[in-house]
C-alpha cells in the first residue's frame, strides 16, 4: 500500500484505534461537561463544601473536576467498548466479499 | 517502451521545498492551506497578547471567573452568550460542511493545522520524502543526530509556546511569561502548559491524520450532512477511465484508454493514505493534495486539469447542481434566528452585574449583641456610561441587617470591589441559608438580585 510520505504515519492497529478513540472522545465530552458545569458552579463552593482549606484555589477545582470528568467518560466509553464486542470474529473472507 | 516519465519527487503537499521544479510544486490548494496555516497560527499565538483599553484583550479569566472578548465582559451569569456562541459555531459548521464539504478538515481544523506546521520543522530539518527515508535508513552519525536532534528541540519549543499561548487565554499572559521566566509558575498553570505542550507534540508531531482517520467524531458525522450537491473532492471516473500507463502523444480514443496515466501521485500525497479515485471515503479530510499532484501531472502530460477536483455529486452526473437546497436553508434560517437572539440578548443585557463572593478567611463571626456576622466581597459592574449610585438590601436570613455603608458610587463602565458586612441575629442565624444581595438604582428601581450564603453555628 501507499503512504504518505511521512514514516512516522502507520496504520494503527484495532486496539490502538479503540484507546485512541476512546481517549479522545471522553476527552471532548469531559471538556464540555466542565464548560457547563463550571459555568453554574462556582468550584470554590465545592472545595468548600469537601475541605476546610481556604489555599485551594479555582484553578485546582476546575483542573480536578475536568480529570474526574474524564475519568469518568473513559471508564464508560471503555466499557461500552468491551461489552459490545462481538462474540466471534467474522471470518476474514466474508469481511473481504462485503466491502 | 517509454512511457510518460513522471518524476515521482516533484509533486505533493508535503515536499514543496528544494525542489527542482517549483513552479508545478506550487499548488493552488497547498498555497491556500499555507496561507490559512500562517493566518490562524499567527491569531492563535498573537492573541493573548492583544490589548483592548489596557488589559488583555481576550481573557478568559478562570481563576476571576470572568472572560474579556475586547469590549465586551461576561461573567458566569452570562453563561448563554457563550453557549449560543458555541451553538452558532457549530451550526456554521454544519452549512459550511453541507455546503462545501469539510473545509474546516483541509484548512481550519486545529490538527490540520498544527500538523502542517510540525511537518514544515521536519521537513526543513531532514529534507524532503526521499531525504527523510535515506536518513532513516542510515547508520548514526554526527549529521544525523544533528538534523534529529534539531528537528525534536524545534518541535517541543514550539509545542511548549502553543501550550503557553493557551493558557495564555485562561490566565493573564503576561503575569504568566513573568512567572515564567523567574520559574515560579504556579502548579496548574505549569502543568496545563505542559499537557498541552505534550497534547501538541503527540497530535502534530506523531499521530497527525491518524487523528481524523480514527479519533476524530465530526469525521464520521460528517456524512450526514452531505448530499448530492455537496462540493467534495472527487475523481472524475468517466473522464479518467480505463486508466493506464501511455507513450507521449498516444490517441486516446483510438487507444481505449482515458486521462489517468495511472502515476499513483494522488494517493502517494494523500496523508490518510487513501485512494480518490476509489470515490468518497469517510478518511479524506479535504485537502486537496490530490487535486494540487494531479494538477501538476496533467500539465505535463498536456491534458485539461480537473482530472480530480471540486464538484459535487451531481455534477458528476451530468445533473445541475443546486446551491439552496432544504439543508441549507434550515441551516441557514437557524443561523440567522440564533445570530438574531445571540445580538438582541447581548445588547439588551442587563446594564449592571453584581457578584457576590463570600468572604473565605472566615465563615462566620460572633460580633456579641449585634448577632452573627458574615463578610462578603461584591463586584459592581456598571456597564452605563454614566456614574450610578447603587442601594443594597439583604433579605433571606431573619433580621438581617447591613452594617456597612449601603450606598455605593460606582464610575461609569467600572467595576468596584465592594467589602459588606451582614449582621443576622443569633436566633436566626443558624448553618447555612440563602441570602438575597438585591441591588437597585437610586431612583428606587430594583435591578438585579444575586444569592450567596450566610453561615452561622451549626445547632447548639
Amino acid at each position: 500500500m501507499m503512504t504518505s510520505d511521512d514514516s512516522s504515519v502507520v496504520d494503527w492497529s484495532r486496539d490502538t484505534q479503540k484507546l485512541a478513540v476512546i481517549a479522545w472522545v471522553s476527552f471532548l465530552t469531559a471538556a464540555v461537561m466542565t464548560l457547563v458545569c463550571f459555568a453554574f458552579v462556582d468550584p470554590l463552593l465545592i472545595i468548600d463544601a469537601l475541605a476546610d482549606d481556604n489555599s485551594i484555589g479555582r484553578e485546582a477545582g476546575y483542573s480536578v473536576g475536568f480529570f474526574f470528568f474524564w475519568i469518568g467518560c473513559l471508564v464508560s466509553s471503555w466499557l461500552t467498548a468491551r461489552l459490545i464486542r462481538r462474540k466471534r470474529r467474522w471470518p476474514q473472507r466474508v469481511v473481504e466479499s462485503t466491502r | 517502451m517509454s512511457e510518460v516519465s513522471i518524476p515521482v519527487e516533484q509533486v505533493g503537499l508535503y515536499r514543496s521545498e528544494g525542489k527542482i521544479y517549483p513552479r508545478e510544486v506550487k499548488g493552488r490548494y497547498a498555497s491556500l492551506r499555507k496561507l490559512a496555516v500562517v493566518v490562524l497560527l499567527g491569531l492563535f499565538y498573537f492573541g493573548p497578547f492583544l490589548t483592548w483599553s489596557s488589559r488583555q484583550a481576550i481573557l478568559f479569566d478562570l481563576p476571576a471567573r470572568k472572560f474579556y472578548l475586547f469590549g465586551l465582559t461576561l461573567w458566569p451569569q452570562d453563561f448563554l452568550y457563550l453557549a449560543l456562541l458555541l451553538i452558532l459555531a457549530a451550526i456554521s459548521l454544519f452549512f459550511f460542511t453541507a455546503l462545501a464539504g469539510r473545509l474546516w478538515c483541509g484548512y481550519a481544523c486545529p490538527q490540520t493545522v498544527w500538523t502542517e506546521a510540525f511537518v514544515w520543522i521536519e521537513q526543513w530539518f531532514e529534507g524532503d520524502r526521499s531525504k527523510r527515508m535515506k536518513l532513516d535508513k542510515a547508520p548514526m552519525s554526527m549529521a544525523k543526530f544533528w538534523r534529529k536532534a534539531g528537528k525534536q528541540v524545534s518541535w517541543i519549543t514550539l509545542a511548549l509556546l502553543t501550550g503557553f499561548c493557551f493558557v495564555g487565554y485562561f490566565y493573564p499572559v503576561r503575569e504568566l511569561a513573568a512567572d515564567m521566566v523567574a520559574f515560579e509558575l504556579g502548579g496548574w498553570a505549569l502543568f496545563w502548559v505542559l499537557f498541552y505542550a505534550f497534547a501538541t507534540y503527540g497530535n502534530a508531531g506523531f499521530m497527525r491524520e491518524q487523528v481524523c482517520k480514527y479519533m476524530c467524531p465530526y469525521a464520521r458525522f460528517q456524512s450526514s450532512m452531505f448530499d448530492r450537491d455537496t462540493l467534495i473532492i472527487t475523481y472524475d471516473e468517466r473522464r479518467g477511465e480505463p486508466r493506464g500507463g501511455r507513450r507521449r502523444g498516444t490517441d486516446r480514443a483510438a487507444a481505449g484508454i482515458g486521462d489517468c496515466v495511472d502515476c499513483t501521485l494522488c494517493v502517494q500525497v494523500c496523508p490518510t493514505g487513501i485512494d480518490i479515485r476509489e470515490g468518497l471515503q469517510y478518511e479524506c479530510i479535504a485537502c486537496a493534495a490530490c487535486i494540487d499532484a494531479c494538477n501538476g501531472v496533467m500539465d505535463k502530460v498536456g491534458y485539461d486539469r480537473g482530472l480530480i477536483r471540486y464538484s459535487t455529486e451531481h455534477a458528476m452526473n451530468g445533473q445541475p447542481t443546486r446551491i439552496l437546497r432544504l439543508r441549507v436553508i434550515i441551516y441557514s434560517l437557524l443561523l440567522a434566528i440564533l445570530a438574531g437572539l445571540f445580538m438582541t440578548s447581548l445588547a439588551t443585557r442587563p446594564p449592571v452585574i453584581m457578584d457576590v463572593l463570600k468572604d473565605r478567611n472566615a465563615l462566620y463571626r460572633d460580633v456579641g449583641r449585634a448577632g452573627i456576622q458574615n463578610t462578603y466581597r461584591l463586584h459592581v459592574l456598571n456597564k452605563q456610561s454614566q456614574p450610578v449610585r447603587y442601594l443594597l438590601t439583604v433579605s433571606g436570613p431573619e433580621g438581617a441587617t447591613i452594617e456597612t455603608p449601603v450606598a455605593i458610587d460606582v464610575p461609569p463602565e467600572s467595576m468596584v470591589e465592594w467589602p459588606v458586612a451582614v449582621n443576622v441575629p443569633h436566633e436566626s442565624a443558624i448553618g447555612g441559608q440563602h441570602i438575597v444581595f438585591s441591588l437597585a438604582r437610586d431612583d428606587g428601581q430594583v435591578m438585579i438580585s444575586e444569592t450567596s450564603r450566610f453561615r452561622g453555628p451549626a445547632i447548639r
